[in-house]
């Protein structure tokens, strides 16, 4: 229960692992999470081995979504609405937005309810609650890794020629992990008091995805209202996406502005999440 | 000098019950609206109750011990067991635990349906604390215990119940834990599983690790623990050696011919169907707790059927006042089934001619599902009849300890010096049978989805 490393046996002389049941600091939170990493794998894997079990194609799904989705896009506001796409084709500009944002709103969704969903776990047994919504995460993470691969393919197949740019990569998609984890810890901690996320969460990633430069550049965005499009953490990382595979300008204000709105979101869901979560059993 | 497992302070817990709607979760309109609300009327009208389902409660485990704790539906006792596993967080007071503590909350918690048999092996490990490594290292172990060996890569949900239990309960009992915390687990699964989930933790008991038990057996209780706890709407009432604690619980049942079982606070089980009432009376129809032996007594009560469930057995078991099973009477057996529309109703088991020996006996009603993996509602003890002494059979003295049952057979005198041997053709016709029977209970899995998934 508490040091997943040790196992005394109960006669041996070691000293056991003492646990006092009161109330915790955030810092023992984390090295709790550390603690109940196996816990956390497996949940995760669990995620992962669920999602496609009993599908004819599998794990061709995790390809297929973001690809058809991006062709439709293409053709509906590359070819007919004639959006500008920085000079790329448009097929690529919008595949590049929707790696981090599939990721993101996957991530989300899936976390968003996913204490809920655990709630059998969550009344019998102890483990730190927030393990549940980052192993939904990680499953969309996965989902992340594969349709990047589809992405270098891509990339070859337009025959782009990637800067070292793209060695800032790993970073872009820490931003975006962080991002996700914040908001997922946010909307899952709530969720179990108010089941109206299950069904507004939908919409508000579906308005949040025209509000962040997916199907269009982000330069169509007047000057003047740049600094409050910015706001929305996702046009940092989708801007620092496209840079970093197809080029351009380096969008450090947008960049900025979402690291420091990321981090706040980070921290404001992690410590509403560590508020809420000795209750969960009681409500859920 | 023996060391400390567990200490609990002054351990407390509190609800907060919402008399005005009564949910316990809330729409964000409500709260947004009835906070509105308060702010203009200035009033607070939603009035609020606060239960203490744990009120200081102090005690100490030491190492190797074995602790039972026992108590009606309600007193606490699982409110208690989720402070200790750290499920939900005393309102007040602290417990230091010294070691790795498990708990077996229930049987299965944490599998899968749609996983096989081995990822769930790993799944159920790591849930109730167990790591990679341990689970790899036991592994074999765990599934020979279980006997699922040629199933270990079929999804679990095309599992018999039976296979499901054992595959269950055999990840539970490999936990190498110092503090094992016990729940109920017996209430679910036949007698020879319950006898062997019994007798893995008195084993653990034995090698020196801490168990708390709780459970409705006080025959059970008595078997495995030393010291025991009997909590009393929330508070301690009695602590010390089994025996003492046990009895005291069995003497302070209030007893009852009707009671109004819709008042227990906390279900006992799903709630698929809910016990509201139950009632004792006689052959004209009186309620009554007082009987002569060779009465007929009638169990009356109402259960509410909630939601369309395929089938609902039902059954009502009779116990003697130390706790020792007398009857399990099924629905089936009397080929009775209550259907599955979703109302109110009223049953009645009448029993007739009940020759039992002067004493206390309880009745508990129960509620499963067909396969016995569910429990819907149980209401444990909720009634208590006495059997006194005379009446119409007989006036002589029966103490409880030459027997439990009044038989009346025949006699019969006989002027032949020795009867003559009978054949023995039928009994070997039966024993035949009996031996078919045993052949054709062989489990192979099936297709029917489990249940439910945790």
């Amino acid at each position: 229960m508490t040091n997943g490393g040790t196992r005394e046996s109960p006669t041996g002389g070691r000293p056991l692992p003492k646990i006092v049941i009161e109330p915790q600091t955030a810092a023992a939170q984390w090295l709790e999470l550390w603690r109940f990493r196996d816990l956390f794998r497996t949940l995760a894997e669990r995620d992962i081995r669920l999602r496609y079990r009993q599908t004819a194609l599998g794990i061709v799904w995790v390809i297929l979504q973001p690809l058809v989705a991006s062709l439709i896009f293409a053709v509906i506001f590359g070819q007919f609405a004639k959006l500008p796409s920085d000079g790329v084709p448009y097929v690529l500009f919008v595949f590049s937005a929707l790696l981090p944002w599939n990721l993101f709103s996957g991530g989300v969704q899936r976390a968003g309810n996913s204490l809920v969903a655990n709630a059998g776990l969550v009344t019998k047994i102890y483990f730190p609650r927030s393990i549940i919504p980052i192993a939904s995460v990680s499953a969309a993470l996965l989902d992340f890794v594969i349709a990047g691969s589809v992405m270098a393919g891509l990339l070859i197949f337009f025959g782009i020629h990637v800067t070292w740019a793209v060695l800032s990569m790993p970073v872009l998609v820490a931003l975006a992990v962080a991002l996700t984890i914040g908001v997922s810890l946010f909307i899952s901690a709530l969720n179990v008091y108010y089941r109206d996320f299950s069904y507004a969460l939908p919409f508000i990633l579906q308005i949040w995805m025209y509000a962040t430069p997916v199907v269009y550049a982000s330069s169509l965005v007047p000057e003047g209202w740049k600094i409050i499009y910015g706001l929305n953490p996702m046009v940092g990382v989708i801007d620092g996406f496209r840079w970093a595979l197809l080029g351009g300008m380096f969008p450090a204000t947008t960049l900025v502005e979402s690291i420091v709105v990321t981090s706040i979101l980070f921290v404001v869901g992690t410590a509403v999440f560590s508020r809420v979560e000795r209750s969960f059993a009681d409500v859920i | 000098m023996s060391e400390i497992a567990i200490r609990a302070e002054s351990l407390s817990k509190s609800y907060r019950i919402d008399h005005e709607s009564g949910a316990r979760y809330r729409t964000l309109r409500e709260s947004l609206a009835s906070l509105v609300s308060n702010r203009l009327r200035r009033t607070n009208r939603t009035s609020h109750e606060t239960i203490w389902a744990l009120k200081d409660v102090s005690f100490e485990v030491n190492r190797g011990e074995a602790l039972g704790i026992i108590g009606r539906n309600g007193a606490g006792k699982s409110t208690l067991l989720k402070i200790l596993t750290r499920v939900t967080a005393p309102t007040a007071g602290k417990a230091q635990i010294y070691g790795r503590l498990s708990s077996l909350l229930e049987v299965g918690t944490g599998f899968h349906p749609e996983l096989t048999g081995r990822e769930n092996i790993f799944l159920n490990g790591a849930i109730l604390g167990m790591s990679r490594r341990d689970i790899r290292r036991r592994f074999d172990e765990i599934v020979e215990f279980a006997e699922t060996e040629r199933f270990l890569d079929t999804p679990v949900k095309r599992y018999s119940s039976g296979m499901y239990t054992r595959l269950a309960f055999s990840v539970a009992a490999h936990l190498e834990t110092d503090i094992l915390v016990v729940d109920e687990v017996l209430a679910v699964g036949d007698a020879e599983f319950q006898q062997k989930c019994l007798g893995k933790m008195e084993d653990v008991a034995g090698r020196g690790r801490t168990v708390i038990f709780v459970s409705h057996s006080m025959a059970a209780i008595n078997q495995l623990c030393t010291t025991a706890i009997l909590l009393d709407a929330g508070k301690v009432s009695a602590y010390g050696a089994t025996s003492d604690v046990v009895g005291q619980y069995v003497a302070g049942r209030n007893p009852d011919a009707s009671v109004q079982l819709y008042l227990r606070d906390l279900p006992n089980g799903t709630g698929g169907a809910v016990f509201e009432w139950a009632e004792l009376r006689d052959s004209q129809g009186r309620l009554r707790q007082d009987f002569s032996i060779g009465d007929d007594i009638a169990v009356t009560f109402g259960i509410r059927l909630a939601a369309h469930l395929p089938r609902t057995t039902l059954a009502v078991d009779i116990r003697a006042s130390d706790g020792q099973p007398i009857a399990h009477c099924l629905d089936d057996d009397s080929r009775f089934n209550i259907g599955n529309e979703v109302s109110e109703r009223t049953v009645s088991v009448t029993f007739d001619d009940v020759r039992l020996y002067p004493g206390s006996y309880t009745i508990s009603l129960r509620a499963v599902n067909v396969a016995n993996t569910e429990l819907f509602d149980l209401a444990e003890d909720c009634l208590t009849f006495r059997i006194i002494d005379g009446g119409k059979l007989t006036m002589r003295w029966l103490p409880r300890f030459t027997g439990l049952v009044l038989l009346t057979p025949n006699w019969q005198l006989s002027n032949e010096s020795r009867p003559s041997v009978r054949s023995a053709e039928g009994t070997t016709r039966g024993v035949i049978a009996a031996a078919s029977m045993r052949g054709s209970l062989n489990e192979v899995p099936h297709r029917t989805a489990r249940p439910r998934e945790h």
